[in-house]
């Protein structure tokens, strides 16, 4: 069975208000450990990355990772959450994404792995802006403290990611297939990650 | 790829489906909205 954007079951809820206040320190401390493994998945793969363009894009995102985890600690701190990251027990089905993302960084070809990233970051960004929304209207948090959301749910200018895609093309080190496939998986380990929260 | 392309065709054996797809696959913005579309949501969807 083909898995779709919509089949999160958390994100509706949040933005109706329906959710619990604690789904948002269960957020912040699966994000606390996926922004930094995902961060240091982006520098691996911009070091592994041949073509100037690929590198360019995933040195990129990386940098939005360091920006990310800055506004993880408004998040935090709004929260209460005095502890390490590393007090905190994670769910595995909220860590699938970013292990997998790991995988990727250290077997996959990088412009395969541009492909399947940038096709979730439309649904990624449409779940941020809705909870940053909801976290407002219905749970009383201030701006600061929704400024992790507000960061993806800017929609970024795709051109990077083209150039890097379109590299992989042209050298044809890029096989669809496979980016199809890490793309699909992304997409499952995302709405997995969703789906564990409650 | 190139290098297996050519000497597969050359000797008349027929390209995979995925070989196949990666021969067409030139335009890094198609492939990506090709993508994206298969894992958006389906717009008769009632949830």
């Amino acid at each position: 069975m083909t898995t779709r954007d919509d089949d999160n079951r958390l994100v509706p809820l949040i933005a109706v208000g329906a959710a619990p206040r604690t789904v948002f320190t269960v957020l912040a401390e699966e994000e606390r450990l996926i922004v930094r493994s995902d961060w240091r998945s982006l520098l691996h793969l911009a070091a592994r990355s041949e073509q100037p363009a690929v590198r360019h894009y995933f040195s990129g995102l990386a940098a939005g990772e360091e920006l990310a985890l800055a506004r993880l600690a408004a998040l935090t701190e709004a929260l209460g959450l005095t502890g390490s990251p590393d007090d905190y027990r994670p769910r595995p089905d909220c860590q699938a994404y970013p292990h997998y993302f790991a995988w990727l960084a250290l077997n996959a070809e990088p412009t395969e792995v541009a492909v399947a990233m940038t096709a979730n970051f439309a649904a990624w960004g449409r779940y941020c802006a809705a909870i940053a929304k909801a976290m407002r209207a219905h749970y009383g948090f201030a701006d600061a403290a929704c400024g992790f959301f507000d960061l993806f749910a800017q929609p970024l200018p795709d051109d990077d990611a083209v150039a890097a895609v379109q590299a992989g093309i042209d050298d044809k080190t890029l096989n669809p297939a496979r980016a199809r496939r890490y793309a699909v998986l992304f997409q499952s380990y995302e709405l997995q990650f969703w789906n564990s929260i409650d | 790829m190139d290098i297996l392309w050519t000497y597969r065709s050359r000797i008349g054996e027929q390209l995979t489906p995925g070989e196949e797809h990666i021969a067409m696959v030139s335009n890094g913005r198609e492939l990506l909205t090709e993508i994206q579309a298969e894992l958006a949501p389906r717009d008769d969807d009632t949830r």
